[in-house]
């Protein structure tokens, strides 16, 4: 997606029209310079609510959209137009967006009423031709989902929570991260093939014999079984997500309690590291497994040790160790006949006799390799031992100190949770009645969840099974042979394309942790290495040690944290298009990053941020304050500058001074005083390339 | 994928490009398509 022009009218406080457009190629930033409360934030919301019909919170959408002063100085029964429409370019085709409303001015400004949003969507091809498209948010789903979009339209100075989402946003990231995959279409693909094999399966019985019908009647039975369970599952799962909800409105509420601020604070804090603590747990246990299944045959390996070396020394005692002469050797003196003394060697000599019987010794020259060989390997086995019990013995230990920091963890959280219920305030008491009355509900139901995600595998089993059964069954006739053939080509193809699936995400989620780790150590000074868990969250820790600790990080760490991940997104998906990855996923290898004041609460990383911002993405539309703006942030960006624009706000009250910025040479007001009572903003160009 | 049998092959290959031609047509008439593959393939 790569944005050519913005379009306003009367949208919030943008009266009349204006028009931005964006720069691109090498010069790829575009620049718009507002003060505080200026429109920064409005001007992200018209790319939000055009591409999307979102805006950030704390705005009441519908009626706000038409600025005030349009409405004022309309006269009753008129009506005012507010769109915003953008511009863009996408896989060789122009898409414009139209998102309006119309406002029917009332008696009372007061009583205007504003219909509800309409968009529209045109797409102009090589012809030139432009065409009214269906589906609009399917399209602009597929060209930059609508789950990711707040990682390309979003507010800077809240961008590090980006690193702190909800278990449910996780989600998000994963789902949306799987559409610019492409992985969407497999999942499609996976669940239209498991419906088909069904209905392969139905065919199959009408034709099939005795054995095969009862045998898919069972599988009937356990589609029609998985079917409910998966539908207790998800209803489990909804429940666990409404009850974490209003655990976190109660501690929400406790928290505004003064006198019990402190202890639900302390236990904020305690459930974080409680979370970690059993993160590291999950890690250790996965270490340790992993080390038992690569070296644990050590222990097993001391008998055959001990055997190996008794022998050994019998063949030691009895001189057969070292064999120190050569098989050939006495064959060739024997086929000679002459001994290395000169003797004779004739056929039933003493002599003779002595010579053959050096046969037998000479044979253990191949035994005295073989000795030497395993010995060898012998002696590095025994220093393994000593090694993987260490090894072991370390993870253990740092296990305990895990679990025995766990349960002090616990046993503190439970001593606040007796303090709040008993507390003499009745309404932090009720709270936490309240509050534990949930938590014991989650317990069951994770419980439950437990159960019914053993049901489903324990029924996928007997599936399975019974598709080998069939699959080992032989048809009688034609008829049953190509029905059953085909439902053994779907199950197969369905198989198939889950294994695909998985290893994509794995591979996905492999990569994007390396470079979200590599960019974060270009920008942040510290040591720190990324880690991205199954569910795409992000976690920092102290080094790249099996043993690293997990560490918050300050709000700037956790800032370029969010902008790596989001640089590494669009990076890798890039590259995984640009391989031509053999699967179909919307086609997006050019990427837009829009930011209002995304070095709001940076002070040391500012420059770091400033130049690696435009590396990030194809096309960087950035909002600064005048401060954010002078010093290390022009200098990191002015030389890939293209385009540069002002907010100028005009305000109704009085002002002191008109505040300016100077740019290229060029001086713009950027507030001032209103020449009418209203407020509203003009968008003014500044520089141009 | 390579270890599979080249009508299975086909099929996935068919079955992905259906998908995406017609990523939001109507489900039933997908599933019926995505049989006729099958079928068409499996003879």
């Amino acid at each position: 997606m790569k944005l050519l022009r913005l379009k306003l009218k009367n949208f919030r406080q943008f009266y009349g029209e204006s028009n931005i457009r964006f720069a691109s190629g090498n010069r790829n930033i575009t620049v718009i310079h507002g003060e505080n409360g200026g429109g920064k934030t409005a001007l992200l919301n018209a790319f939000k609510w055009v591409l999307y019909s979102e805006v950030t919170s704390g705005i009441q959408l519908k009626d706000q959209i038409v600025t005030k002063r349009a409405i004022y100085e309309a006269k009753s029964g008129d009506s005012v137009d507010a769109f915003v429409e953008l511009e863009f370019e996408h896989d060789e085709k122009r898409y414009l967006i139209k998102r309006f409303v119309k406002a029917t001015v009332g008696a009372e400004p007061q009583s205007t009423r504003t219909t509800e949003p309409e968009v529209t969507l045109h797409v102009s091809g090589s012809d030139g031709e432009w065409r009214s498209q269906d589906r609009v948010v399917d399209v602009i789903g597929r060209i930059l989902p609508s789950d990711l979009h707040g990682y390309f339209f979003f507010d800077g100075e809240r961008i590090e929570q980006i690193v702190k989402l909800a278990p449910e946003e996780q989600d998000q990231i994963a789902v949306a991260s799987k559409k610019l995959l492409g992985v969407e279409i497999l999942d499609r693909a996976d669940k239209h093939l498991v419906i088909a094999r069904k209905e392969l399966e139905k065919q199959l019985k009408e034709v099939g014999d005795s054995h095969t019908r009862l045998l898919l009647e069972e599988k009937e039975v356990l589609d029609d079984e998985i079917d409910r369970i998966e539908h207790d599952l998800q209803e489990c799962k909804d429940n666990i997500r409404t009850l974490d909800k209003h655990n976190a409105e109660i501690e929400d509420r406790l928290r505004q309690v003064e006198d019990v601020k402190a202890l639900q604070e302390r236990r904020d804090q305690l459930i974080d590291d409680l979370g970690k603590r059993k993160e590291a747990l999950k890690e250790h246990l996965g270490s340790i497994k992993s080390l038992v299944s690569s070296s644990a045959f050590n222990i097993f390996l001391g008998g055959p040790i001990k055997r190996f070396e008794e022998l050994c020394d019998k063949l030691r005692e009895r001189g057969e160790l070292p064999a120190g002469i050569k098989k050939q050797f006495v064959a060739d003196l024997l086929e000679k006949g002459k001994c290395i003394c000169n003797e004779n060697l004739t056929a039933g000599s003493e002599h003779r006799h002595a010579v053959e019987k050096w046969l037998d010794k000479a044979g253990l020259v191949a035994v005295e390799e073989k000795v030497i060989r395993i010995g060898g390997s012998i002696s590095q086995l025994s220093h393994e031992l000593p090694q993987f019990l260490k090894q072991l013995d370390n993870h253990q230990r740092l296990r305990q100190t895990d679990l025995q920091e766990a349960s002090r963890i616990e046993t503190e959280l439970e001593d606040i949770s007796n303090q709040l219920k008993s507390s003499p305030k009745e309404e932090v008491a009720s709270l936490e009645r309240r509050r534990r009355e949930l938590k014991e509900t989650r317990d069951d139901l994770t419980m439950r969840k437990g159960e019914l995600i053993a049901e489903i595998k324990k029924k996928n089993n007997r599936q399975e099974e019974i598709d080998s059964e069939l699959s080992k069954q032989k048809a009688n006739e034609e008829r049953q042979r190509i029905a059953k053939a085909r439902v053994d080509a779907a199950i197969d193809a369905k198989n198939r394309i889950s294994k695909i699936r998985e290893l994509m995400e794995s591979d996905f989620r492999s990569d994007l942790q390396d470079r979200v780790s590599r960019l974060f150590q270009e920008i942040s000074p510290t040591p720190y290495v990324v880690r991205i868990s199954e569910n795409y969250s992000l976690h920092l820790f102290d080094s790249d040690d099996v043993n690293a600790l997990q560490t918050d990080g300050s709000t700037g760490e956790r800032q370029i944290l969010s902008l790596a991940f989001i640089g590494s997104i669009i990076d890798l998906t890039r590259e995984y298009q640009k391989k031509g990855a053999a699967l179909p996923g919307p086609d997006s290898s050019h990427f837009p990053m829009v930011m209002d004041s995304p070095f709001g609460a940076l002070s040391i990383y500012r420059q770091a941020i400033a130049e690696h911002i435009p590396r990030l993405a194809d096309q960087v539309i950035v909002m600064v304050s005048p401060s954010q703006w002078k010093g290390d942030v022009e200098r990191e960006m002015i030389g890939r500058a293209g385009q540069q624009y002002a907010l100028s706000y005009y305000t109704p009250k009085d002002i002191d001074e008109v505040i300016t910025i100077d740019v290229n040479g060029k001086e713009c007001s950027l507030i001032q005083k209103s020449p009418n009572d209203y407020e509203y903003t003009e968008i003014l160009e500044v520089s141009h390339g | 994928m390579l270890s599979a049998k080249p009508e299975v092959q086909k099929i996935i290959r068919e079955v992905l490009q259906l998908e995406q031609e017609k990523l939001y047509q109507d489900r039933p008439r997908l599933q019926s398509e995505i049989i006729d593959i099958i079928k068409r393939n499996v003879e």
